[in-house]
């Protein structure tokens, strides 16, 4: 065991030693050839625990946009890896739902004490400030239909916002008519109105006012329930490595994110219009200024998505339309809905070109008329599947993660209900196949080599298989209630990623033997899209925080 | 009435969040008024001496669309999201497994039911 961390390091050192002699630039990982890598390490504890395991403790450089995040063992023991450090000072910030920093706050390296740093922590004055939304969801009462409506505020906010607030019944009502005529690309560093208003049942309004007003504070100056808290990591959990790269501008809403051939991080920013770019070997971040096609509307994009040749597509949600990235020549195709589809509420929120170069087309949704797109790239024509039309009314539906198999067949999740529908490439021919759980809602999708199509189930809670050769579905629940996984991804070894916007949680999931691993992130971490790279062993986790501005990287040790 | 308030629901959850109130009305279960009640096609597949037949294919196939599931271990299926007002006589039903064909297709409604009433559809598979 020793012996091979000792080799390890060895390689890291020596990683560093070529580094340093081509002279890349590399301001966070530092250290010189040849000199002992500092290092930041010791124990927390507490009065009330003495030395505490699972709490997180996150240095960041002064100045730097980059914070590094390790987790206390079963003694308490940290040790943030020399390799990620340079000498220099350092901000401390430790995660542990209870509890707070009592000290000390900063730490210079080299120095005696950053190798046995003594943190002290004490019970927290303030728990609701550090409860996530699934621990709010797990506090209040009421009926799960009563607190399901609460879901979707979390796209553009906090559930804390909520149970802080002090209006009544009626005030809340007048709110939720008003948050309904914001975009959906909306966030609380970015607030979008829509073009086109929505109106609202009146009765819907007023039963969901009641209950909000019912778990906030318009009656009391504290809540009358008890506050419930998540355990903290054990165990495996504890086995990371979490780097947050900090964005320049704190409206940039990372939402997918994905690494190139080359390692480097792209991601959509979806309430902004621009491509970002992260080399995460030196920091460095760039921009695309994404063409406005519909001046006054909501900008930004959501789905980001390579096609055969490396060039990023995004679906630009209420602008209508796609854009291609030429990764080449750094420019912008735009491919605009035509104006007679194109509306006050037209919006594209996905986009399938990864099978393009098999029959020229790619696929998108038309997300306010619960209709598929597919866009013809030698006219730049868009032609219309209507997937629920043979239903009637009186249910929901909402195409939404999409992927395309080697012909170029869609399969598309019903996200407003719970089908997987698949779109024949060469007949137009839609077939819907139910999940087993009802009302699953699922979300995001990737299909595997072996025509395995894994999925979320926002609203039921679990990860999902849909066997396309089969058509079979296998279906697991998450570990955690109130999780509302968002999407999921497969890696090399056959395990399963997942994130949502409720818990700062990523999830890694045998689907074979059911062990289930959850690491905690350090910050209020709103998930959405997520991505492993394989190229590591470990593997490489990366996801976007949408309402932190950052992107976040984690690294488990095995 | 009934109609606009449901497309106007759907709409809403289709455009996306608006704080919960989408969340509510497409979760399924709710009442919130008549067109939330659907019909659906349940029924059971069986062997020719009447035992279950699990994982057995079942589709429902109308002009527009496709719908296909599974047998349970019991030989039951159930699938809930075509609307009522779907036309029974518009919908094909076809059950499959490897090793068996389609013997028999027997429907049957509520009597007296309506168009909101589920439809059962019970199938026979032989083996081959």
């Amino acid at each position: 065991m020793r012996s091979v961390r000792a080799q390890r390091q060895t390689r890291v050192r020596a990683l560093l030693a070529a580094f340093v002699v081509l002279g890349a630039a590399l301001p966070f990982v530092g250290g010189t050839a040849g000199a002992q890598a500092p290092t930041i390490a010791g124990e927390v504890a507490s009065a009330e625990e003495g030395p505490m395991e699972g709490v997180l403790v996150s240095v960041q450089k002064a100045g730097a946009p980059i914070s590094i995040t390790v987790v206390t063992d079963a003694n308490g023991r940290f040790r943030v890896p020399g390799a990620k450090l340079s000498p220099g000072s350092y901000s401390l910030r430790i995660r542990a739902v209870g509890y707070d920093l009592d000290g000390p706050q900063t730490v210079t390296i080299p120095s005696p004490e950053a190798d046995d740093l003594q943190l002290g922590l004490r019970k927290t004055e303030d728990l609701a400030a550090q409860l996530t939304n699934t621990e709010w969801l797990m506090s209040m009462p009421g009926t799960a239909e009563q607190k399901r409506p609460l879901i979707e505020c979390m796209s553009c906010h906090t559930l804390e916002r909520i149970v802080r607030s002090k209006f009544d019944a009626e005030e809340f009502a007048a709110v939720l008519r008003r948050m309904t005529n914001y975009a959906n690309n909306t966030t609380m560093a970015r607030v979008q109105p829509r073009i086109a208003e929505r109106e609202v049942p009146e009765e819907r309004v007023r039963k969901v006012a009641a209950y909000l007003a019912s778990v906030n504070l318009s009656a009391a100056p504290t809540w009358s329930y008890p506050l419930k808290t998540l355990p903290r990591p054990k165990g495996r959990a504890t086995r990371v490595v979490i780097t947050e790269y900090d964005l320049p501008r704190p409206a940039i809403a990372p939402h997918d994110v994905r690494a190139d051939r080359d390692g480097m991080i792209w991601y959509s920013n979806f309430v902004e219009p621009f491509l970002g770019r992260l080399d995460p070997r030196t920091g460095e971040h760039a921009e695309y200024a994404v063409p406005v096609l519909k001046p006054g509307f909501p900008t930004g994009s959501l789905a980001m998505e390579p096609d055969e040749d490396g060039n990023w597509w995004l679906a630009l949600m209420f602008q209508g339309g796609l854009a291609k990235f030429d990764v080449r020549t750094k420019r912008f195709a735009m491919f605009p809905v035509p104006p007679e589809m194109n509306g006050d509420t037209t919006q594209q929120s996905m986009v399938m070109p990864r099978r393009s170069h098999v029959d020229g087309k790619v696929w998108t949704n038309e997300v306010s008329k619960q209709a598929i797109l597919r866009l013809d790239l030698a006219s730049g024509r868009y032609e219309s599947f209507e997937p629920f039309a043979g239903l009637g009314g009186g249910r929901t539906h909402s195409p939404y993660g999409l992927a395309a198999d080697a012909a170029n067949d869609l399969y598309f999740m019903d996200f407003g209900d719970e089908s997987i529908g698949r779109v024949d490439a060469k007949t137009g021919a839609v077939t819907l196949y139910p999940t087993p759980t009802q009302a699953s809602r699922p979300r995001r999708t990737m299909l595997d080599a072996h025509g395995h199509l894994w999925f979320a189930e926002f609203a039921a809670n679990k990860l999902a298989m849909f066997d396309i050769k089969q058509e079979t579905f296998k279906e697991w629940d998450v570990p955690t209630p109130h999780t509302y996984p968002y999407d999921v991804f497969l890696d090399k070894n056959s395990e399963l990623w997942s994130g949502s916007m409720s818990n700062d949680r990523i999830l890694r999931f045998d689907p074979q033997s059911g062990a289930a691993v959850e690491y905690l992130l350090p910050r209020q971490t709103n998930i959405r899209r997520v991505f492993v790279d394989d190229t590591t062993t470990p593997v490489t986790f990366w996801a976007g925080n949408n309402h932190g501005a950052a992107i976040v990287k984690l690294e488990p040790l095995e | 009435m009934n109609r606009t308030i449901t497309a106007g629901l759907a709409a809403l959850l289709a455009l996306g969040p608006g704080c919960g109130l989408a969340g509510t009305a497409l979760a399924g279960g709710s009442t919130l008024d008549e067109d939330d009640h659907h019909a659906y096609y349940f029924g059971s597949v069986k062997d020719t001496n009447g035992a279950a037949v699990e994982n057995a294919k079942v589709k429902v196939q109308t002009k527009t669309i496709a719908l296909m599931t599974q047998s349970d271990i019991t030989g039951a299926y159930k699938l809930p999201i075509l609307a009522f007002q779907t036309n029974p006589d518009d919908v094909t039903f076809s059950c499959s497994k490897d090793g068996y064909r389609q013997l028999d297709v027997i429907r049957r409604s509520a009597p007296g039911g309506d168009a909101k009433d589920p439809i059962e559809i019970d199938c026979t598979l032989q083996r081959e």
